[in-house]
């Protein structure tokens, strides 16, 4: 069978190898600086590349034993080229002299660009003094700080022994953490030379009851990033105590009736609900898809004007936070939307070439075999004045969302939420719980209907899939209230 | 691209570099391109090489140690060895498989054609796509864009290798598309649908049908009504159908059983599960699908499973060590990592004898949406907005702004007919299914 992917170029590239192994650092700048310089030569108005290296530990107890232990190693690279504003990218994972090469070329050459043309030795890119954002923060110790496999296992399987002592009807049991070690180099033709050290951490559990006809599931996490020792210091008890008593209610919950109902969202993971019904509309690639409604709003009002809500990529721990992107650029806070006006969209490097607005430090992706597309970090609204009682009380009857599930976007806007845990409002008390809602409206009418916030802004570690693979982020938000919602359920 | 040769090398090396250890090694080479065309018809192109293995070692003490990897280098693999043995002594202790040994991974089926076309160049894919977004954008005047759409084609070779001499190796090809397009008719909001293909080769994908077919079901959908919430019919199209098999695929993995995540039970097997007209089989070598695997992750050879029979659960998916727990011989569904899970390979789901009055009056459910989210595979409800359609007396409107609503277990009960014909999907064939009842409701 005839290769797909053809490695027929000219031999006589400059013989400078690719550095063996150890962390990426100054003794690549010759080779990527010549491979830049190549592409460059080439015809390509901007080239980049991305190298990654991967060292990820996973281990799950169900039931009270171990049953994974899932460590894993991944190396590879990215290219991306530009021409005009057309882009190209091709991933490997040969981190040979070689290997780049060929990609570079497998670029090149789907950008129309002659790369065999451009063989003479000339003028390489000159890459700016390395900005290290690892050796600057002391994260080169990160990897050795971080807990073991014992160790990681000892406290799962504690967790799951106190589970089953308190988790009634209990059918099953699963507690799992994982770390992730990511170094990254990120090279362009523009002079970024950038490397940097991310290290997300999460402990999660997970309890399924039963009792007759009656069932229930509830799970919950806590992550982190960049804290080492997280998972030898978590506190994973509350959690415990949360889900318990979760799965207890809900076991004995019904399903919620069908209509329109006036809500009240909790904090933290609540903030799923501006992540999936505004985040994503305002990242430019949306733009470029022309599947956002406001992409002429710059300025505008798109939300209620007590809604005010920010993406950032700086709080110190968040799982959505990092130090620079994957284009090499340093994380900042960015306004979104102001008292209901929207400020900035969330802009990588190509959605600010394309649609000219500022780079915010926002191209972000799964792995190397992922482009850098505009992402959301850690994006949440503001605290409001309100308490969160006082925004139950101002209820007649109506829907309170405890705890949400997943949800998503489609091409028109329209979006839908799994709400995981949720009781009835009645003249302005909490009431029965419910189960089976799922939350569905549009994008551009319900930021109108968020008309009120509480002052408990909390944020919640979450994964968003996208165009650039899945990547961490954070949800958040206070306690607020939606004057009207439909509620999909069982009539 | 790895050849046999160089897996039986590569096994030679190990074995000579480790001599007592036992192990095996799975994974795949891909190769891809993929382009997509934007909004201003520019082109968004990528392309990909990338190798992923997986390693188990078996210790003297009788444990096993894994590790993924990215490389087939000797020397990457020799620490890749080791770290695996290190693994294992903090690994599960118990039901462990045994390495698998030649004489118990069956036959590799002979498929009926293996013809893949040679790739095309990526200018090709490009020229093929753009026709087909144009074809589709021009063929209503209310379709606005294609916003989401992509043509791939992709070449991989599996492998499976262990020290007891088992090897196997499978190399395929695949070029798929999708097209999704949005539209919008004076006084209603926007709307989007899509359609899909895949074929082993350029040559023989029909874009152009794609087009069409998208085309008419996004037209299909421009002007849709709302309707009361309440208990409705329901015909499930035979994709939403296999969709929503797939969303609670625990009920036929013995794994889950095993694990208690499973709303069925070791003794559910020869049980009424769904109505007596439903039969369900996982049919990897099915002649609808493109792309078949021939064997599973532990090298054993794929085959035909029923799963349901007249209604009665007839089979589970196995890999070894819930084969060995059950008393029953493997199916080659071994998904192998770090745990063992199984997987389904091609649904096939038997066609009736129609849908009859059911399709004159009923909620039509073309396309589930956001499966990830409304779907509770541990309680087995569901709760899932769709594109679809209200049937009254023959006649039917587009609905917008609806969820469905229920359990799988009532609805696999419930079903009251099954189409003629059968629907092919990208995961199995199916034909529309029919349901007594379902909650529907209709965003006010």
């Amino acid at each position: 069978m005839r290769p797909l992917l053809q490695r027929d170029f000219e031999s006589g590239f400059s013989n400078i190898k690719a550095p063996a192994d150890g962390p990426f650092n100054e003794a690549w700048r010759p080779l990527l600086s010549l491979i830049l310089g190549h592409a460059r030569r080439s015809g390509a108005d901007f080239a980049e590349i991305f190298l990654e290296r991967r060292n990820t530990l996973r281990v799950t107890t169900e039931n009270g034993k171990v049953t994974a232990v899932a460590p894993s190693f991944s190396l590879g690279a990215g290219v991306r080229c530009f021409k005009g504003l057309q882009d190209v990218y091709v991933s490997t994972n040969d981190l040979s002299q070689s290997g780049l090469r060929w990609a570079v070329d497998q670029a090149l050459g789907m950008l129309g660009c002659s790369a065999r043309m451009s063989h003479s030795m000339g003028r390489d890119v000159q890459l700016e003094p390395l900005r290290d954002f690892a050796a600057a923060r002391g994260k080169d110790n990160w990897l050795a700080q971080t807990a073991g496999v014992g160790e990681i296992s000892e406290r799962l399987l504690s967790q799951s022994s106190v589970l089953r002592k308190k988790v009634g009807h209990l059918q099953s049991d699963q507690t799992s953490a994982f770390r992730d070690w990511q170094e990254v180099l990120v090279a362009a033709s523009d002079g970024v030379f950038a490397r940097d050290i991310r290290l997300h951490q999460l402990s999660r559990l997970g309890v399924n009851c039963a009792d007759g006809a009656d069932r229930s599931s509830m799970h919950e996490q806590r992550a982190s990033t960049g804290l080492p020792d997280f998972l030898k210091t978590v506190d994973m008890n509350p959690v415990i105590d949360e889900i318990s008593t979760s799965a207890g209610i809900m076991l004995r919950a019904d399903y919620v009736t069908a209509g329109q109902y006036p809500l009240v969202m909790a904090n933290r993971f609540g903030g799923v609900i501006f992540h999936e019904a505004c985040g994503h509309l305002l990242e430019t690639t949306q733009i470029e898809r022309k599947t956002t409604p406001f992409a002429e709003s710059l300025g505008l009002p798109i939300a209620h004007e007590n809604l005010t809500a920010w993406d950032e990529g700086i709080t110190e721990g968040a799982f959505g936070s990092t130090d620079m992107d994957d284009e090499g650029m340093p994380a900042q806070s960015t306004l979104l939307i102001e008292n209901g006006i929207l400020r900035n969209f969330i802009a990588d490097r190509a959605g600010s070439m394309r649609f000219g607005h500022p780079r915010t430090g926002s191209g972000r992706r799964q792995n190397f075999s992922f482009a850098a597309a505009s992402r959301m970090r850690n994006t949440f609204i503001a605290p409001g004045k309100h308490t969160p009682d006082e925004l139950i009380q101002g209820v007649e009857r109506g829907l309170y969302c405890k705890k949400m599930g997943g949800g998503s976007v489609g091409a028109t806007g329209e979006f839908n939420f799994a709400v995981g845990e949720a009781y009835l409002i009645e003249k302005g008390k909490l009431g029965k719980p419910v189960k089976g809602a799922t939350l569905i409206g549009t994008a551009a009418e319900i930021m109108k209907k968020i008309s009120a916030c509480a002052n408990d802004i909390e944020l919640a570690p979450g994964f968003c899939g996208s165009v650039s693979g899945t990547i961490y982020t954070t949800v958040g938000q206070p306690h607020l209230k939606v004057d009207n919602i439909t509620v999909g359920g069982r009539s | 691209m790895i050849t046999h040769e160089h897996i039986s090398r590569l096994i030679e090396s190990l074995s000579k570099a480790r001599p007592n250890v036992r192990f095996d090694i799975s994974g795949d080479s891909l190769e891809s391109q993929t382009v997509k065309v934007k909004e201003n018809e520019n082109f968004e192109q990528t392309a990909s090489q990338r190798t992923s293995a997986l390693l188990r070692v078996w210790t003297p003490a009788g444990r096993i140690g894994v590790v993924q990897v990215t490389s087939l280098d000797h020397k990457q693999l020799l620490s890749a060895l080791d770290v695996a043995a290190e693994a294992a002594s903090l690994g599960p202790a118990e039901d462990l498989p045994s390495i698998p040994l030649p004489a118990d991974a069956g036959t590799l089926p002979e498929l009926n054609s293996t013809s893949a076309g040679q790739p095309v160049s990526i200018e090709e894919l490009g020229t093929n796509l753009l026709a087909a977004v144009r074809q589709l954008r021009q063929s209503h005047p209310d379709i606005s864009g294609v916003p989401y759409n992509a043509l791939s084609q992709r070449r991989a070779q599996r492998f499976y290798a262990n020290t007891e001499g088992l090897i196997r190796e499978q190399n395929g090809a695949v070029v798929s598309t999708y097209l999704y397009a949005r539209g919008q008719s004076e006084g209603h909001k926007p709307r989007a649908a899509g359609h899909w293909g895949e074929e082993r080769s350029m040559q023989s994908l029909d874009l152009s049908a794609v087009a069409k077919t998208a085309s008419e079901l996004l037209v299909s959908h421009l002007k849709p009504i709302k309707i009361s919430s309440g208990q409705y019919p329901v015909i499930f199209s035979g994709r939403a159908f296999l969709d929503l098999l797939g969303a609670f695929s625990n009920l036929f993995s013995a794994q889950n059983i095993l694990d208690r995540q499973s709303l069925h039970t070791k003794d559910s097997l020869g049980q009424q599960i769904a109505a007596s007209l439903l039969n369900v089989a996982d049919d990897p070598l099915h002649p609808a699908n493109v792309s078949p695997d021939l064997f599973d992750g532990e090298g054993t050879a794929v085959r035909k499973l029923s799963l349901i029979e007249n209604g009665v659960l007839t089979g589970l998916w196995h890999h070894s060590v819930s084969a060995k727990t059950f008393g029953v011989p493997k199916t080659g569904h071994a998904n192998v990592g770090a745990k063992m899970t199984v997987r389904p390979w091609f649904w096939n789901v038997s066609a009736g004898q129609g849908l009859g009055d059911a399709a004159r009056d009923c909620v039509w459910i073309d396309d589930l949406e956001a499966l990830h989210a409304g779907v509770n595979s541990l309680q087995g409800s569901f709760s899932l907005p769709f594109l679809g359609y209200r049937i009254v007396n023959g006649r039917k409107e587009s609905l917008e702004g609806v969820t469905v609503a229920g359990d799988i277990l009532s609805v696999l009960k419930n079903i009251t007919a099954l189409d003629s014909s059968c629907e092919r999907a990208s995961g199995g064939v199916c034909p529309a299914v029919a349901v007594s009842a379902l909650s529907i409701t209709c965003e006010a």
